[in-house]
């Protein structure tokens, strides 16, 4: 039986090298193109009758708007409105690929989903690119009274200690936004197919045992079901931290004000 | 003028019983408060970890470039374990003030 990591796995379409470098075009990036194309496809379509009373595919990019609005709205403040495009973007995407990546496309012969956001790699590179605009534009509006988010309000000989806390803690930021988003998808996926193996097992051992596989197809279901709601909180997740570490970049001093009163 | 207009009338009647029945209804809550208990749990574990390895590898990194071998790596692991404490400090506050609300 297949492993059920090899679900992950990266196999090359088209390969194509340019010189030693390798940029095949893989199962990967034909999904990355798939969640775009959709995206594009479901949000022009969903507004295009632009109707007043909305039919059911506008009313849920509507809400999806309202939602991502509110979200940098709450998070980031007023200000923070002028990034919305892109945090929206940010959401789109993961939300799509997180939601790709569950549909039961493995009935069909040598067709199976890959989850894009399952690699540490597509995510990282989000939360660095995230991070990067975070520093330019914090450095941008306030140029190096930015550098004032790593100390905190203490008194002068906390400093010597807090400082080199908070650069390290501000640099976790990308690591544990990508690592999130990637291990929930990695591991959600592997316990899908590992209790799938299950059932199969099950089902194959004949006798007594074949009744047996109902209960780990139970299961299955519960853990697909709740497999679509981490789908979709952890495109969440990852857009609301998003809009605090953006928040961090534009409002200086609200931000580091809110985080002190407790003591 | 525009109550005579027979849309602008539907609109506002529309208006009136979209409200009632919004008001029937209770306010769903955000998403993150609806956050699982090992979401939380997993949330926190990241942030530790993160902070831990960051820190550990920007120590191991300079030791390599001042040939300081192994005391800078031990110095900013320990400095990583305080951010680590931090960023779960700080987000565990942040989880709690979306389920309570921000705090008076």
């Amino acid at each position: 039986m297949a492993s059920p990591m090899e679900q992950f796995e990266v196999r090359p379409i088209v390969p194509l090298h340019i010189g030693r470098i390798d940029i095949s075009f893989t199962n990967s990036s034909l999904w990355m193109c798939i969640v775009v194309v959709l995206i594009a496809s479901v949000l022009t379509s969903g507004v295009s009758p632009r109707s007043l009373v909305p039919s059911r595919m506008q009313s849920i990019v509507e809400m999806t708007y309202m939602m991502v609005a509110d979200m940098v709205r709450s998070a980031a403040g007023p200000g923070g409105l002028k990034f919305f495009p892109f945090v929206f973007t940010v959401f789109v995407f993961v939300l799509f690929s997180n939601l790709l990546g569950l549909l039961p496309l493995g009935v069909f012969p040598h067709v199976h989903p890959f989850t894009v956001t399952s690699h540490i790699v597509v995510t990282f590179a989000l939360a660095i690119f995230i991070f990067a605009m975070v520093i330019v534009v914090g450095l941008f509006r306030h140029g190096l009274r930015f550098f004032s988010i790593f100390a905190p309000e203490v008194p002068i000989y906390m400093l010597v200690l807090l400082i080199p806390i908070e650069i390290v803690s501000f640099c976790s930021r990308p690591i544990s936004l990508s690592v999130r988003l990637c291990a929930n998808m990695l591991a959600g996926h592997t316990m899908l197919n590992v209790f799938g193996g299950f059932v199969i097992a099950l089902a194959t051992a004949g006798g007594a045992l074949a009744g047996l596989s109902l209960v780990p197809m139970a299961a299955l279901v519960a853990v697909s079901a709740l497999e679509y709601l981490i789908g979709f909180l952890q495109a969440y997740v990852f857009a609301i931290l998003t809009c605090i570490y953006l928040s961090d970049a534009i409002n200086l001093h609200v931000s580091t004000h809110a985080e002190q009163p407790q003591h | 003028m525009a109550e005579d207009d027979p849309d602008s009338r539907r609109l506002a009647e529309l208006k009136e019983r979209l409200q009632k029945a919004r008001g029937n209804r209770q306010e769903t809550p955000p998403p993150e408060r609806q956050q699982s208990q090992l979401g939380i749990a997993f949330r926190l574990v990241t942030e530790l970890l993160a902070a831990v390895i960051v820190g550990g590898g920007i120590g191991w990194a300079l030791d390599r470039i001042f040939t300081t071998s192994p005391i800078l790596l031990i110095v900013m692991f320990l400095l990583g374990i305080a951010a680590g404490m931090r960023n779960v400090m700080r987000t565990a506050r942040q989880l709690n003030e979306n389920q309570n609300g921000p705090r008076r």
